[in-house]
């Protein structure tokens, strides 16, 4: 049996999950608090040396890094094909899945740090316990990031970048799905699973209005919650207790969030 | 059928996707751009690659850019000899390895070749207004901002030091990989291999090959792939004599300042 450990709102386990789902398989879960560190523990980083989810166990070969478990996933379990069988539509589903790894999955930690989920460390820590948490990273460019997003939130240095990048992603989405009804074409892919988690968390951070003058991501966005993957594998594992705070914290940036996108 | 391909001789994208095209026995019609002259920012090109890079191909009418994903297809469209690795977890070792580049080894990389040696030819024979033009052309806001950096500030910009250890760290990845496996990701050569080929030549014309003393297997590796046809076709016969030189020059002049940094902790 697969097991895989995960979060529950983690949009790279999101990933895995709906890929996982889309194919039909059965599999065992792992679940971790991510505000309590587990993923730092050693025998993790063992498995895993970035301390992030998800990971992938197969019959003993550890599998890490999302878009890498949801190619392999396809080449071990062919049926249903999650990748175009014709090698041009395969470099249509590989380019928008490498723009996650050049920076988009970063900026929306972003987004969700400096618009949110700050507010959750402020929550349970002191300042000065919040600011160590923050010096406690071990990637500097990470650290340096969330030093602003965490401590300066909506006037974080990165945040107008970020903006201005999900907007030009949502244009870039709306401009393909003008050939067809989904990212690389005319049949479901890898890469319509990849940016899913991303489309659900601007929703809940009440960023919609980038799709206002867009109209086909919407459709498509219906259209990928209606496959049964996306209960089993987002549905159902959204967390409570993060969502009112998320959509509050949303809507009250929506303003200066709309004047940085210009 | 033709394929034809933007490039340039020193570009490492560049050379991954010629090492490709030689391992497959293909060729292609060249279209050779003079990166310093800035080709790769003007409007007709644009038009085909948004990202103003090389390389881009155009075969059987199809564009595709960003080198990974170029490799991946012409395995996919010629797939004798094979450069995947046969099982799914090879490819996902393979990928791995890939993925790397994009998640900032390869800013990485640019980054101490900019800083040690090509800030050189930016400032040569320009005034302060033509540099900056030429610094500004570059599309991607994140990217224009480091080279401008480290152009101006070389080996001091506060890009380098991250950026030596990146690589650094790479070559640690790679002697613990090819302690288990011949090549990177499996018992077979694969786009892993072709993929990190230009970055380790990169350290070794940059003068760094002290960094090999101690990773015997990245020695050993750079060897056997130096040896192999699709290196001498694919990387040695588009060789720039005066990129090789003036990085042997510069590079030579900065080793004890490159080890100074690493020390520095």
């Amino acid at each position: 049996m697969l097991q895989l450990y995960h979060n529950d709102m983690s949009t790279c386990a999101q990933k895995v999950r709906l890929t996982l789902a889309e194919k039909g398989l059965d599999w065992e879960g792992i679940h971790f608090n991510l505000r309590e560190g587990p993923q730092q523990r050693p025998d993790y980083l063992k498995l895993n040396p970035a301390g992030v989810v998800p990971t992938l166990i197969d019959d003993g070969r550890v599998l890490i890094e999302s878009t890498v478990i949801m190619e392999y996933l396809d080449d071990r379990f062919p049926d249903p094909p999650l990748r175009p069988a014709d090698p041009y539509g395969r470099t249509r589903v590989r380019l928008w899945m490498k723009q996650l790894d050049e920076g988009l999955h970063a900026m929306t930690g972003v987004l969700s740090s400096s618009i949110a989920f700050r507010y959750q460390h402020f929550a349970i820590k002191s300042e000065e316990e919040v600011r160590q948490t923050i010096e406690n990273i071990p990637d500097p460019g990470k650290r340096e990031r969330q030093r602003e997003n965490i401590l300066k939130g909506l006037d974080s240095k990165f945040l107008p970048g970020a903006v201005r990048r999900f907007d030009r992603l949502i244009g870039d989405i709306d401009a393909a799905l003008a050939d067809g009804d989904w990212l690389a074409g005319d049949a479901f892919s890898l890469a319509d699973i990849a940016y899913t988690p991303y489309m659900v968390r601007l929703t809940y951070l009440q960023m919609g209005w980038l799709w206002d003058a867009r109209p086909r991501v919407p459709e498509w966005f219906e259209r990928i919650q209606a496959r049964p993957s996306f209960k089993a594998g987002i549905g159902d594992w959204l967390n409570d207790k993060y969502l009112p705070l998320i959509a509050e914290k949303g809507a009250e940036a929506a303003g200066k969030l709309r004047a940085m996108a210009g | 059928m033709t394929i034809e391909l933007y490039h340039n001789g020193m570009s490492t994208c560049s050379q991954k996707v010629r090492i490709t095209l030689a391992e497959k026995g293909q060729d292609f019609v060249s279209h050779h751009f003079n990166l310093r002259a800035g080709d790769q920012h003007k409007p007709e090109y644009i038009a085909i690659n948004p990202n103003g890079v090389v390389p881009t191909i155009i075969h059987d009418g199809k564009i595709v850019y960003e080198s990974a994903v170029v490799d991946e297809y012409l395995d996919d469209i010629f797939p004798d000899p094979p450069l995947k690795p046969a099982d799914p977890y090879g490819r996902a070792k393979m990928r791995l390895w890939v993925k790397q580049l994009d998640e900032g080894l390869h800013a990485a990389s640019a980054t101490i070749s900019a800083c040690i040696a090509f800030r050189y030819q930016f400032m040569e024979g320009k005034t302060d207004e033509e540099l900056k033009k030429t610094l500004d052309g570059y599309v991607d806001p994140v990217k224009r901002e480091r080279m401008t950096e480290n152009v101006l500030e070389g080996v001091e910009s506060r890009f380098f030091k991250p950026a030596i250890r990146r690589v650094v760290k790479m070559l640690d990845d790679m002697q613990a990989s090819l302690s288990e496996t011949t090549w990177m990701a499996a018992d077979t050569y694969s786009l892993a291999d072709i993929a990190f080929a230009p970055y380790v030549t990169r350290v070794a014309h940059l003068q760094q090959t002290w960094l090999f003393d101690e990773r015997p297997k990245v020695a050993d590796w750079l060897e056997r792939t130096r040896a192999r046809a699709s290196y001498q076709k694919g990387m040695v016969e588009w060789f720039n004599p005066d990129f090789l030189s003036l990085m042997e020059e510069k590079g030579g002049e900065n080793v004890d300042g490159v080890k100074a940094v690493l020390a520095a902790g």
